[in-house]
């Protein structure tokens, strides 16, 4: 089965499982590195960035710390770091819902024949450090809370500003997050700021592939955790005749796995492990997804040309 | 702007609580009812009310909920009375633990009635109780005193998310609890997290002698107001308080409902309140701010649309 067949039936076989299971008693635990995001009701599981802002304040508590509650932070901690490590940005590509959501605002606009706005390189290059800002962010400020020296409103700081907190919740048909809260000033700032990025993602997603994952914080723990992964995408540099086809199908824009001709690992900060650019590859076994260093599943050139409707 | 901690709120009003998400993390509010602000409103009030000189009893709940390393949870409770001079005495109580679904649904879940043990003396002679309960539950604690030989009863509901592997090793169950008034509360928005805003319903049985002598008091924020019954209920609905509002979201007050009979005894609930989670919520609002960021991306886009975008 075609890699896109197969990866356009796990994404949506996740994104009911993801959105909808917790009304048929599923419950993956609150340590999914993907967007199943807590505010839709009846989620079959929980975005591990919710826990990690939840538990990092426990930092000033020595007592919690060393707690049941500390104790159950490093334990969802360590399931993070499991499921990071068996199917790595497998997640992103693979079973993320909010990604999915992307992939068919793609969809819709090439059905609608809108190109894709294009970003350059180096502006792609300075967005990309967005997401460890975030990252920052959301690590950062909890601890200021338990000290009293933010607002107790500051309480899961990124979750107040995601746009799948509006967004998602509307696929369950949800619409109190698109609400401005004027409780008080901090309500305030921070739906203001929700919704406004919320729609600016809502335009930036249909006009440019996997627009939402330039600034994903999860992506960008993920690759933190990178050294740690099973799941590889590497590249036979000899075996690569620089068609530049992995160039032209990747939703990141990523350059380096064309242009890398010296090392095997081309799985970049951005990648997603979406496959996009195994499957466009006609030259065989030139591009692997390989789990522990075993090869899973290669480019092949019947692949590419039968995808393109030609005979090999 | 309250961007910083709000020193107003801070000052004038305590309490801490668990910020409740559906089961995830422990959120420990540094925000603090002050009890004894409530108690000298309640004495001014009771100055100036005549049926509020007679004595009845009430719990007080001292946050926050303590969440030691064992995981269970440790729940503080003080016994007072109406008035400082008073002198509660003869205290007793159980409470009954009904094991939470998830999301907190209601609905026919194990019960257990456990007679209260942790009796303590409070430095100002009150009698405080110490519970510990080991599982997911709502919790409700009934007490009786007596005060001038007048029997007083006094209960209170609380949900606690206890994660030990037995409750206290030292607990007694009952195999009936004892037969005293109670009161039977529902809302018609989210029980486990009563708000202002909210209309709560209120049966109380077992106290009154006919229908005739039914009366129920309501002390919010230190004022009385006397409810008025409906058919076999009484109904109450706590206004938005300006004060909660900028406390946090976990910060709360409490309500203390007082019913009194031909005997002169007393039965009161102590309801603790959050702030309304709906009450500052606009949609059109929202969903304007949403519309701008939207439109300022669309813009963006259009601006930067002469860019070549290559085929795929």
């Amino acid at each position: 089965m075609p890699l896109t067949r197969l990866r356009l039936l796990v994404q949506h076989l996740s994104f009911v499982v993801l959105m909808y299971g917790g009304r048929f008693g599923v419950n993956l635990g609150s340590a999914l590195p993907c967007f199943a995001c807590p505010y839709v009701a009846g989620c079959g599981g929980y975005c591990y960035l919710m826990g990690l802002q939840n538990y990092i304040g426990f930092g000033l508590h020595w007592s919690a710390l060393f707690g049941a509650a500390g104790l159950r932070a490093l334990g969802w901690f360590l399931v993070f770091v499991l499921l990071v490590a068996l199917l790595g940005k497998a997640w992103c590509g693979w079973i993320c819902p909010f990604g999915l959501v992307q992939d068919w605002l793609t969809g819709l606009r090439k059905k609608l024949g809108r190109r894709e706005s294009l970003i350059s390189a180096s502006a792609m290059a300075r967005l990309g450090w967005i997401k460890y800002a975030l990252l920052g962010y959301l690590t950062l400020t909890p601890p200021l809370i338990t000290a009293g020296l933010l607002h107790p409103d500051f309480t899961l700081p990124f979750c107040n500003i995601c746009p799948a907190k509006p967004l998602l919740p509307l696929l369950a048909g949800q619409t109190q997050y698109l609400a401005l809260d004027l409780t008080n000033t901090v309500t305030t700032g921070f739906t203001a700021l929700s919704l406004i990025i919320a729609g600016a993602m809502l335009t930036g997603m249909f006009f440019k592939d996997r627009f939402f994952c330039l600034f994903c914080p999860l992506l960008a723990l993920i690759h933190l955790l990178k050294p740690l992964t099973a799941l590889r995408l590497v590249k036979e540099p000899q075996l690569c005749h620089g068609c530049g086809a992995c160039r032209r199908v990747c939703p990141m824009d990523i350059e380096t796995v064309y242009q890398e001709r010296a090392q095997a690992d081309v799985q970049t900060g951005e990648c997603l492990d979406c496959g996009r650019c195994l499957e466009s590859c006609a030259n065989d076994q030139a591009l692997s997804f390989k789990w522990l260093g075993r090869r899973l599943v290669s480019s092949s050139r019947r692949l590419a040309l039968g995808l393109m409707g030609k005979k090999p | 702007m309250e961007l910083l901690r709000d020193k107003r709120a801070s000052r004038a009003i305590k309490g801490s609580g668990r910020f409740f998400m559906a089961g995830l993390g422990n959120i420990l509010s540094a925000v603090f009812i002050s009890l004894s602000w409530g108690a000298a409103s309640l004495l001014a009030a009771s100055a100036a009310s005549g049926q509020a000189a007679e004595p009845f009893v009430r719990w007080s709940i001292v946050p926050p909920t303590d969440y030691p390393a064992d995981g269970r949870a440790r729940l503080s409770l003080i016994l007072e009375a109406s008035h400082p001079d008073l002198k509660v005495e003869k205290p007793v109580s159980f409470y009954r633990l009904t094991r939470l679904r998830r999301f907190n649904q209601e609905g026919d879940r194990e019960q257990s009635v456990v007679l209260s043990q942790g009796w303590e003396t409070r430095p100002d002679g009150a009698p405080g109780l110490v519970l510990n309960i080991g599982e997911s539950a709502k919790v409700d604690v009934f007490a009786k005193a007596e005060i001038h030989g007048r029997s007083c009863f006094a209960q209170t509901t609380l949900y606690v998310f206890g994660r030990g592997e037995t409750d206290d090793t030292a607990a007694v169950r009952l195999a009936e609890p004892p037969i005293w008034p109670e009161f039977k509360i529902t809302s018609d928005g989210e029980f486990y997290w009563p708000q202002t805003g909210q209309e709560f319903t209120l049966r109380l049985s077992g106290f009154y002698s006919s229908p005739a002598d039914e009366n129920l008091t309501v002390w919010d924020n230190g004022f009385a107001t006397e409810l008025t019954p409906v058919g076999s209920h009484f109904a109450y609905r706590p206004k938005r308080d300006p004060a909660l509002d900028r406390a946090g979201a976990a910060a709360f007050k409490t309500l203390v409902f007082v019913a009194r009979n031909g005997s002169g005894g007393s039965a009161s609930f102590t309801l603790p309140v959050h702030r309304s989670r709906r009450d500052g919520s606009h949609l059109a609002a929202g969903v304007g701010l949403f519309g701008v960021g939207a439109a300022v991306a669309g813009l963006a886009v259009w601006a930067t649309r002469r860019r070549f975008a290559p085929c795929r």
